[in-house]
């Protein structure tokens, strides 16, 4: 925007509404605010979809729980969970089941160093479950802390603009110095209206996300000791699957 | 990473924000687009509370002067040189006499219609000459009725003669009556002879009589007329005169003041010097004293001495009732504030001696502290 015409422009009656503010406002500034509001849209976005994958979740790990020390044959268990794509507990339990069939299936029953491939497995499947849990937490993160910087720039190239302006009109009433500084502090006002929402929803989730993997940790650790009680009392007394371990 | 437009029941988030945002922005819109404007502002005026002493006691100066002096005056630089001072009654300025005229034009212009007329009768200019006018007249009016007188005597003579000369000569000779005859017109002819030369004279002296009247006459005409004409500087230096000339002297003041007293254009307070006033209050706290009865419970002597404010005419009556202004919450306090107070109105007729009565405006209100014990 040209300091010359805003200076022709400043008798104008300036239309304080938001979307005045928004229309009258200098080009960078005008991008800093639509990509601060893609940043709250991306990031509210982000909040709803987690919160309904940790809630999904939650309830998952709740139902196969109950399911697992219903005393069910995890033989059975585990047909009926390997038809469709496990998450949570689920995938733990399947990964660690399928690493144990594994070492039964073929020619060479190789038993010596069952105990350390399940924790492997399962180490392993944690921490893609974790980190599934955890995918696109960061743009959240990365919102907060520059949500209200991107904001202060625009802000900052508004009031420039608006410096100039009053520079090229040659007039410091109030009236013509407030629209441009209004349009400024407009841009961080849409940054923080971004970045507070992403500071608290992130803390929130990570804490979601630290408890969901205890318990996924826990479940493995008791998971794993069944089995290598089943590998034990089969390398006792020869060849057993695993029927009724609970 | 890659937002799917498709909408996937599992992950609706970005719909759902999407709409949220939309939604807000919506309502923004609507609710934010009235800007309310802030009440206007109201200007400050600055202003001073005084109290009736005060205002009572403002005195006359200027108010950027720094103090109040001795004998308050506003400022003034000249004084005029001189000041007029006139009886009471009389004008303030002199009406401006209106042009004079010279005395003989005054003359000419009063006679003027009367010389028109055709018989001008000429004032006698010097009363000699109007005498010896006088005289003549009469000198030739005597001449005439002699004239006349004898002229009939001569004729009764004559007709006696005749008639004697006619018995006669009836009864004498001719050649007397011839002899009588020629005596007769001798006579007559003397008798004719001296009233010719009479009569002469008379109309000689009336002549040169008028003659000199009427160059008398001119010599006054022609005298009013160069007059008239003559240029008159005192004349037109009256005229001028008539017009108001400029009253200013170019005095500021009454008399020189170098320095303003604080005080405003229109106060005319005087004040008290402190001693003045020391004693003033002495004089009243004196008069009061002598109607003043301590009540009992104040003998203690430890009551609150009461502020009193006392109005005063000029000749030391009160204005209106004395009221308390400022007292000691105690009921002895309180005691002391009423007798104060009634003493006060026993004592009404203040004397206040007359040197204070310039300095009226400065006791007229009077706040006094009523310490009597």
């Amino acid at each position: 925007m040209n300091p010359a015409d805003v200076a022709q422009a400043a008798p104008v009656v300036h239309d304080m509404s938001l979307f005045g503010l928004f229309w009258q406002a200098h080009f960078v500034v005008k991008l800093v605010m639509v990509g601060l509001l893609a940043a709250s849209v991306w990031c509210w976005a982000i909040i709803v979809d987690k919160t309904l994958l940790y809630t999904r979740t939650k309830r998952a790990m709740d139902r196969f729980e109950e399911v697992f020390w219903s005393g069910q044959s995890l033989e059975e268990l585990y047909r009926s969970l390997q038809s469709r794509t496990p998450t949570g507990l689920s995938a733990v339990f399947v990964a660690a089941m399928r690493e144990w069939k594994r070492s039964f299936e073929g020619s060479g029953r190789s038993f010596q160093s069952l105990p350390q491939r399940i924790d492997k497995v399962l180490d392993v499947t944690i921490q893609r479950e974790v980190e599934r849990l955890n995918a696109r937490l960061t743009v959240l993160a990365s919102i907060g802390s520059a949500g209200p910087y991107i904001g202060l720039f625009g802000t900052v190239i508004g009031i420039m603009n608006s410096f100039t302006s009053i520079a090229a009109s040659k007039n410091t009433s109030l009236a013509v110095v407030a629209p441009g500084i209004a349009e400024a502090l407009f841009a961080t006002a849409i940054g923080l209206f971004a970045a507070i929402p992403a500071v608290l929803a992130y803390n929130k989730l990570q804490s979601e996300v630290g408890k969901l993997q205890s318990r996924l940790e826990g479940f493995a650790d008791e998971f794993s000791a069944i089995l290598s009680r089943q590998i034990d009392e089969r390398m006792g007394h020869g060849t057993h699957h695993p029927a009724n371990a609970a | 990473m890659a937002l799917k437009l498709k909408f996937n029941p599992s992950e609706p988030g970005f719909w759902v924000s999407g709409v949220a945002h939309a939604a807000i922005l919506a309502a923004a819109m609507v609710g934010l687009s009235s800007v309310s404007e802030f009440p206007e502002a109201q200007e400050g005026i600055p202003v001073e509370i005084i109290t009736d002493n005060q205002l009572s006691q403002i005195t006359k100066g200027e108010k950027t002067a720094k103090e109040v002096l001795n004998n308050p005056k506003p400022r003034a630089d000249r004084v005029a040189d001189k000041t007029e001072e006139r009886d009471p009654g009389e004008d303030k300025r002199d009406a401006p006499a209106p042009p004079k005229r010279p005395e003989e034009m005054k003359v000419a212009d009063k006679e003027e219609p009367v010389a028109a007329q055709p018989p001008p009768p000429p004032p006698p200019p010097k009363p000699s000459q109007a005498e010896a006018e006088a005289k003549a007249e009469e000198a030739r009016k005597m001449a005439e009725t002699k004239a006349e007188a004898e002229a009939i005597e001569q004729a009764a003579e004559k007709a006696k003669a005749e008639a004697e000369a006619k018995a006669e000569a009836d009864a004498e000779a001719k050649a007397e009556a011839e002899a009588k005859a020629r005596a007769v017109a001798e006579a007559k002819a003397k008798a004719k002879a001296e009233a010719e030369a009479k009569a002469k004279a008379e109309a000689e002296a009336k002549k040169i009589a008028d003659a000199k009247a009427k160059a008398e006459a001119e010599a006054k005409a022609r005298k009013e007329a160069q007059a008239a004409k003559k240029l008159d500087m005192g004349d037109i230096k009256q005229f001028l005169d008539n017009k108001d000339r400029n009253q200013s002297t170019g005095a500021t003041g009454a008399e020189v003041q170098k320095t303003a007293s604080l005080g405003t254009a229109t106060g005319t307070s005087a004040k008290l010097n402190p001693s003045m006033r020391d004693a003033l209050m002495g004089i009243l706290r004196e008069q009061i004293e002598r109607c003043y009865q301590a009540p009992i419970s104040a003998s203690g002597g430890n009551a609150m001495p009461p502020v009193l404010d006392i109005r005063l005419n000029q000749d030391g009556t009160l204005t209106r009732e004395p009221t308390v202004l400022q007292a000691g919450g105690s009921s002895t306090d309180r005691a002391v504030a009423d007798a104060a107070l009634r003493a006060v109105r026993r004592c009404a007729p203040f004397r206040v001696p007359s040197q204070y009565a310039p300095y009226y405006t400065d006791w007229k209100t009077l706040n006094v502290q009523f310490d009597l014990s």
